[in-house]
């Protein structure tokens, strides 16, 4: 009985594996395969580095205009 | 009645956990979403902090001492977001039919609410920032510095809104990242689209999607 809910946990899994066609980016896919699992496993460390970055780099270029898009958007709700 | 209390309390358990897992580990949650059957129970959730942002962002909008504007304006902003909300849904499954997907609308209805999530806490909290510290910013040391974290955090919620799309695609249409690509190429003018109607009628400043 066990073996037959281990079998079907098994066959389940691969199912749900193999539902979703594998990820190929051409020359690109070594590449790809690396930098996917830090964004899959650790979204937010990765969202709050980018937009860190980002938003130092956004007002290194625009300056204080960054204070006016920052009050829009704080009336935006 | 005690079954429906208890089938409520274990939907608001696995939502409750689903939630979370959203935030902490999109990938894995969306994966197990797609095969949960109490799944699509659990949109109502989502619907319901919907219907409760909106209430609270009207009442602070309008105010609460004209009960026809504060009934207008929520009755305005429910319809558009749940117009939005279809429109997408639609947009979403048909181009993916189109493209060779093999996905059914249930399971794009079940993930795409799920990225209601970001939304809602992008603009509830920045409703909150409107009452706690109201704009607009000025350019002292602590004006610039709220409007860089500001501006971070919501870069950030946008990226997690980004990824659950992306999730959305790749699990519910079953799409490799070129079909998602040319996807968003065509969804994202009919997005600008809708966003610039939204503002031109003074519903939404910043698209409710």
């Amino acid at each position: 009985m066990d073996n037959d809910k281990t079998y079907q946990l098994l066959v389940d899994k691969m199912h749900e594996v193999a539902a979703i066609p594998t990820q190929e980016v051409g020359n690109f896919t070594i590449a790809y395969k690396k930098l996917v699992p830090f964004l899959k496993y650790y979204p937010w460390k990765s969202a709050i580095i980018l937009s860190f970055i980002s938003v130092s780099l956004l007002y290194l270029i625009f300056g204080t205009f960054l204070v006016k898009v920052a009050s829009m958007l704080q009336f935006g709700f | 009645m005690d079954v429906f209390v208890i089938t409520f309390v274990r939907l608001l358990f696995f939502f409750t956990k689903n939630l979370i897992g959203c935030f902490n580990t999109p990938y894995l949650t969306y994966r197990k979403l797609l095969g949960e059957k109490s799944g699509i129970y659990q949109t109502g959730f989502i619907f319901i902090l919907v219907i409760s942002y909106f209430i609270f962002a009207s009442a602070l909008r309008v105010g609460v001492h004209s009960p026809l504007l504060l009934t207008l304006r929520l009755n305005l902003l429910l319809f558009s977001a749940a117009i939005g909300f279809i429109a997408m849904l639609f947009v979403i499954f048909m181009l993916g039919k189109t493209i060779g997907s093999s996905g059914r609308f249930i399971d794009v209805y079940k993930l795409w609410s799920f990225t209601l999530i970001p939304t809602i806490v992008w603009f509830f909290t920045t409703s909150l920032l409107y009452i706690i510290i109201p704009p607009p910013r000025t350019l002292s040391f602590l004006g610039k510095l709220f409007s860089v974290v500001f501006i971070a955090f919501s870069v950030s919620v946008f990226l997690w809104k980004a990824i659950l799309y992306y999730l959305t695609l790749r699990f519910a249409l079953r799409l490799d990242l070129a079909k998602i690509g040319f996807m968003t190429v065509v969804i994202l003018p009919l997005l600008v689209v809708y966003s610039v109607l939204m503002y031109k009628l003074g519903i939404f400043r910043v698209p409710f999607i």
